[in-house]
């Protein structure tokens, strides 16, 4: 079977449906590194993210016909990804919800500290700089880290997954009004936590509220 | 970051803080995930393949259980998305039972029901019951029936024959209300071969044919013109080879068609057909009458035995009535005529069902309470000791529908009182049961 030379992800499907393996390693390619990392970054925890990961694409192995033949009549481009996504999230929030993780910042800096200070000293940074670096990239971490679980799911679907709004609203299952909402206030809290650390946020889109923003 | 992500700049911070405070997390799925997941997909795939090949499609069963399973879900795609499989297979099995049951009930229940449910189709009684039997009651009604059985291949004739056949039709019922039975018989046969009708093929005259059915069948032959015509006629073969005509060759459908006369009863016959069956009853009867050929049907005799033309009225002539066997008729009983289901239920050629259970009409009069039709009933020849299917006794019958005239008939009839139903009652005891004391004082022994 010879593929075009980028076949879309529901051709892909349909080609996988009928037997070609070749097609489904080119979705995989294709997403399992932003599906990896929304994963991970949402789990915090590598073993987790793997059994997520690997039944997230059983799943899409399982269910490639009944997606094929749902997904022949209205198919948009992104639906696939969509699919995908709504897939590994659903399985994120079943884990997070059996095991929530206690990951801090502080342990997180504390579990590293020693690497990132051997990381500061390597790269030739003056130690002022390297410390204003570090505490920005905790501040902002942290910051990740205590937005609200819908928020901070539809900035990772964003920042990680490279989704939209509108697949982010559909990978969530809510309507675009509400992701939207949540993409925002997300992004608003993450801004007014770097600009007490970098001068290059502007103070107009800070002082702003995430309504007015958007 | 995908691709397709604008510039953004705080995902740029973000993906710089990442960078710059790595969480040991891993950025890309391990190799090994990699690999198992790809290894599940070949697996489907081959199994979709294994499947979906037309040459493969029956090795699905030899899939291993991983494969077995996908394939499964494929193979069986259609019925499980059919989800009232197995409402429709359990709703065909019903109606399968149903059906069966229904058959069961007609072909065993009793006699009353048998008649209950022949009444619902008076028309193919009608036709079934062919020749006419003039000691029954029916008479009128067989005679119409077979006005209407010659009428029912009338339509799919020429328009000129259709012209002729009601007046035939009509004179036919006006002789039979007219005339005395034996002549009505006469004339209902004479029309019926003049308008060449016999749709259904009376039955053959089998050999095997029981005695008493002929009996029964000889027993309204009367005389008169009858017994003046000449001894055995000659077959219709014999017929046409002095004649120098070949022998029909629809006598021999007509024959073979007779023997099953059930289906012949329901499939009207074709107009060319019958044409072909008047013209063989005419040469049948042209030698036996020793009449001119253009006049056959001056002739009321009848034919041979082998034609089934003949049954409807004539293989009497070959063997003179026997009247010491035959009952006598009378024709008050006739008068009073049963209600249509059973002077419709009463063919004069009687059909399996009726050799069968000759005393059907016995038991339907039971059941109707009819003394007309009781007494004609066992005139014809019933016994009063006859039984249903269930055991049951003529008299306990009686005694069940509560009718002492009908007790009183068979009584006088000679019925065994002491008979017992399959439960070792008598009719006295199952009177006793149902309280009818007046019944048990009928069917008290005599002192």
């Amino acid at each position: 079977v010879t593929l075009p030379l980028k076949p879309s992800d529901l051709a892909l499907m349909q080609q996988y449906a009928q037997g070609d393996a070749r097609a489904f390693e080119v979705l995989l390619k294709r997403h399992e590194t932003a599906l990896w990392r929304f994963i991970v970054k949402s789990l915090r925890d590598a073993t987790a993210a793997e059994d997520v990961m690997q039944n997230t694409w059983i799943t899409v192995v399982q269910q490639a016909a009944r997606y094929v033949d749902n997904a022949a009549n209205n198919a948009p481009n992104a639906q696939f990804r969509t699919w995908l996504f709504t897939l590994a999230r659903s399985r994120t929030v079943d884990y997070l919800r059996k095991k929530k993780p206690e990951v801090s910042t502080e342990d997180f800096v504390d579990s590293q500290g020693n690497w990132l200070e051997n990381q500061a000293a390597d790269s030739g940074l003056s130690p002022l700089r390297q410390l204003e670096g570090r505490e920005q990239a905790i501040a902002l971490l942290q910051a990740l880290q205590d937005l609200p679980d819908d928020q901070r799911e539809a900035f990772l679907l964003q920042a990680e997954g490279g989704l939209s709004v509108e697949e982010i609203a559909a990978t969530a299952q809510v309507s675009f009004e509400t992701a939207k909402s949540r993409l925002r206030y997300a992004r608003h809290k993450l801004k007014t936590c770097l600009a007490a650390w970098s001068p290059t946020v502007p103070r107009s889109d800070l002082q702003t509220t995430p309504e007015a923003s958007s | 970051m995908s691709p397709n992500t604008p510039h953004d700049d705080l995902l740029e911070r973000y993906a710089q803080a990442k960078a710059a405070l790595p969480d040991g997390l891993p950025d890309t799925p391990s190799a090994a995930l990699h690999q198992a997941i790809l290894q599940a997909a070949r697996k489907q795939a081959s199994a979709i393949k294994s499947v979906t090949s037309p040459t493969n499609s029956v090795s699905a069963t030899h899939l291993n259980s991983s494969q077995n399973r996908a394939a499964n879900q494929i193979i069986h795609k259609e019925v499980a998305n059919d989800n009232l499989w197995n409402v429709k297979a359990f709703a065909s099995l019903a109606v399968m039972g149903l059906a069966s049951l229904l058959w069961y009930q007609f072909e065993h229940g009793t006699p009353p029901e048998q008649e209950a449910a022949k009444s619902a189709k008076p028309s193919t009684i009608a036709v079934a019951a062919a020749p006419a039997a003039p000691s029954m009651p029916a008479l009128e009604t067989t005679t119409a029936s077979a006005a209407d059985v010659s009428a029912t291949p009338r339509a799919e004739m020429s328009a000129s024959t259709t012209a002729q056949a009601p007046s035939a039709a009509n004179s036919a019922r006006k002789e039979a209300r007219s005339s005395k039975p034996s002549e009505v018989k006469i004339a209902s046969t004479k029309d019926a071969a003049s308008t060449a009708t016999p749709p259904t093929a009376p039955p053959s005259a089998p050999s095997s044919q029981p005695a008493h059915e002929e009996e029964r069948a000889r027993a309204p032959e009367t005389p008169p013109k009858i017994a003046a015509v000449p001894a055995p006629a000659p077959s219709a073969a014999a017929t046409a080879a002095a004649l120098a005509i070949p022998p029909p060759t629809t006598f021999e459908k007509a024959s073979n068609d007779a023997a099953h006369s059930s289906e012949l009863s329901k499939a009207a016959p074709s107009p060319q057909r019958s044409q072909d069956m008047a013209r063989a009853s005419r040469m049948a009867t042209a030698p036996a009458s020793a009449t001119p050929r253009s006049a056959p049907m001056q002739t009321p005799t009848a034919a041979p035995a082998a034609s089934p033309m003949m049954r409807s009225a004539p293989s009497m002539v070959t063997e003179p009535p026997d009247t010491e066997t035959r009952r006598p008729f009378n024709s008050d009983q006739t008068s009073n005529a049963l209600p249509a289901p059973i002077a419709s239920a009463k063919p004069a050629a009687p059909s399996a069902k009726s050799i069968l259970l000759p005393t059907e009409p016995l038991f339907a009069a039971i059941g109707q309470r009819n003394a007309a039709a009781l007494r004609q009933a066992l005139a014809q020849g019933a016994s009063p000791n006859a039984r249903t299917r269930e055991g049951n006794p003529a008299l306990t019958q009686a005694v069940i529908q509560r009718w002492a005239e009908g007790v009183r008939i068979l009584l006088a009839a000679d019925a065994d009182r002491s008979s017992k139903n399959s439960k070792g009652h008598t009719a006295a005891d199952v009177a006793l049961q149902l309280g009818f004391e007046d019944m048990s004082r009928l069917l008290e022994a005599p002192r």
